[in-house]
């Protein structure tokens, strides 16, 4: 484990602590020594106030409060330039993330089909659409077979594969199959059901 | 399981360093496997280094120089014999910047799967470099930092936000009570202990984290499943008397929430841990609350 | 996030508690799901009945309602976007009220949600 020693240093501040131990060790040992302890980088807390503040910080590898906003300033503006690494475009495409990817996009058309026929019949009224059932029904008769076999399919597939792995979701809630083996072994049969559900569907 | 067994036994040493080796992917703790063994009586008789043909096969890594910003990152192609090379991948890289570029930068340390530095996305999946063998049968590999991390240097991830996550957690033990005169150990019973396998292993690498797409679009206030993993880790533990304080801490929108179970945590984490399971348990143990 | 609060040494502050916002949501949600499934077999298997076509004409938007409010907070969270946050989030709360209104309205006037699916997938 990494220790929470910052890593992300500007590629200054060892010019900073150099700075800072050369001011240091210039000063020579005083003769006023209350007490000393020793650094791991084997230099002595010098028994004057600010320069013991001084080296107490570095010993800590910490800036001066002074330098402290300097510090801050180099690293945001070194921040502000760095790149984000790829995620969606060079991750692995798994079943993981594919599939709940696909239970929030079934999930979207689904409602967004519904609000859509929801919203409608209900502000039609000073907009005089005449919508009602019988009215789409109609409409519906009309159409090809290719087409209605298609729209079938476009809102049958979405539930069904929306509804089993809401199952699949609701089935981890309670704690259970949360392994990776339960993952994919749920995970496939929400697949082969929602085809054959599909196919059932499409055929009725 | 006593020392006798360990010293008389050496088939007990075999065996344990089999299963050591299985577990960990790391064929360091073989001593000789049947192709070294074959290799040394070869170059024994041949007096010089077994020759195989050089299988030489392509490294796409991801590069960003900080001294030139304005430069895009890009992919640089490295080609490496991977007769002449380690294993793993991150023995590829160390070639690499041994002979072919040194200026190529990432994290590593241990090179045994146990430090946590060298997490990398390898041909789409985060793992660590030094568990990750070389597909030989592939004509590349792709190396990538983590994802949706602010780069420092070509593979290094910026880990500063990630860290003060894990700190808002307090990942320490917390006691309501000082303890008795005399008592001075935390009792826990072997089932109690059994809880934290699992939990406990976890080498903060980030792997899990940076592949979870909720943690993609809100790492500043969603957790993430590593230090969720952490987090319930504390909260199971019988020794600490803060359980209910740290559930309460999550509540929130985010910081739990956030998660939709879609467990690339647990597909993508070296060390076979699951963070998915945990961060099920900490949902599980809130809405009863 | 490329300006970070404080140094790494320095624990992120987590959100303020809201256990409405937190499992309160969480375990809303769950129920509104498990309802749905016997509520869903229901009119599958029995046909058209007002109390199912009222449950649905309920459920469903609050479910719908609940998953566009997770994809809003997932790809515009206030502290990023706080406009289109805020005008997603209400435009989503009256586009789930006049939807119920529909719901009503088509279940009282008309034939019902459960025989409209039954109708338009025979047409």
């Amino acid at each position: 484990m990494r220790s929470f020693i910052n890593v992300a240093r500007p590629f200054s501040e060892f010019n900073f602590l150099l700075k800072y131990q050369r001011l240091h060790l210039s000063q020579g040992v005083s003769s006023f020594n209350r007490g000393f302890a020793i650094s791991p980088r084997g230099s002595v807390i010098r028994s004057s106030p600010v320069l013991s503040y001084v080296s107490r910080q570095i010993h800590n590898a910490t800036p001066v409060q002074n330098d402290l906003v300097e510090y801050n300033k180099l690293l945001n503006s070194q921040r502000a330039v760095r790149p984000l690494s790829p995620h969606m475009t060079i991750y692995q495409p798994q079943i993981t993330w594919y599939m709940s990817g696909f239970h929030r996009v079934t999930g979207g058309i689904l409602a967004a089909v519904f609000y859509g026929g929801a919203i409608a019949y209900a502000i039609q009224g000073p907009l005089g659409l005449g919508l009602n059932s019988d009215a789409l029904v109609a409409e519906i008769a009309t159409l090809p077979t290719s087409l209605k076999l298609i729209g079938k399919f476009s809102l049958a597939f979405p539930f069904a594969y929306h509804s089993f792995n809401g199952v699949r979701h609701l089935i981890w809630d309670t704690g259970s199959a949360l392994t990776l083996k339960g993952v994919y072994t749920t995970g496939y049969t929400v697949l082969g059901l929602s085809a054959i559900s599909t196919l059932g569907l499409c055929l009725i | 399981m006593s020392l006798l067994a360990l010293s008389k036994n050496s088939s007990f040493f075999r065996v344990s360093r089999h299963i050591l080796e299985i577990t960990t992917c790391n064929t360091r703790f073989l001593t000789t496997t049947p192709s070294q063994k074959a290799q040394t009586v070869a170059s024994a008789s041949a007096g010089s280094i077994a020759n195989k043909d050089p299988l030489v096969k392509t490294f796409s890594i991801y590069r960003w120089n900080p001294d030139k910003p304005a430069e895009k990152p890009h992919l640089q192609q490295y080609q490496v014999d991977l007769n002449a090379c380690g294993p793993m991948v991150l023995d590829a890289l160390i070639k690499i910047k041994n002979e072919q570029d040194s200026t190529l930068t990432f994290r590593r340390s241990c090179r045994e799967g146990i430090c946590g530095s060298c997490a990398m996305n390898i041909n789409g999946a985060n793992t660590l470099a030094c568990l990750a063998k070389i597909d030989r049968n592939a004509s590349s590999t792709k190396i990538y930092p983590l994802p949706h991390m602010y780069v420092v240097k070509d593979l290094v991830p910026d880990l500063t936000h990630f860290y003060k996550q894990y700190k808002s957690i307090e990942p320490f033990l917390k006691k309501k009570t000082k303890p008795k005169a005399g008592e001075r150990e935390h009792y826990q019973s072997i089932a109690d202990r059994k809880k934290l396998d699992g939990l406990y292993e976890c080498i903060l690498c980030a792997c899990c984290s940076t592949s979870c797409p909720s943690y993609w679009w809100n790492s500043d206030e969603y957790l993430g499943p590593a230090v969720l993993l952490q987090a319930y880790r504390w909260m199971i533990d019988s020794r600490d008397d803060y359980a209910q304080e740290r559930r309460e801490a999550l509540q929130n929108p985010f910081s739990v929430y956030r998660c939709h179970t879609i467990m690339n945590c647990t597909r993508t984490c070296p060390k076979g841990l699951n963070p998915g399971r945990a961060i099920a348990m900490i949902k599980k143990e809130m809405a009863l609350e | 996030m490329k300006y970070i609060k404080g140094s790494v040494n320095e624990a992120v502050a987590l959100p303020p508690r809201d256990k409405v916002a937190g499992s309160y949501h969480w375990d809303f949600e769950r129920l509104l799901s498990l309802t749905l499934i016997p509520l869903t077999i229901a009119s599958v298997l029995k046909g058209a009945h007002p109390i199912t076509d009222l449950g649905l004409g309920v459920i469903l938007p609050f479910h719908c309602h609940i998953g566009f409010d997770a994809m809003i907070t997932d790809y515009f969270p206030h502290r990023r976007n706080p406009v289109l946050n805020t005008v997603f989030a209400w435009g989503l709360r009256g586009a789930t009220l006049i939807a119920l209104y529909g719901c009503y309205e088509f279940n009282t006037n008309d034939v019902g949600l459960t025989e409209l699916v039954k109708k338009v997938w025979h047409a």
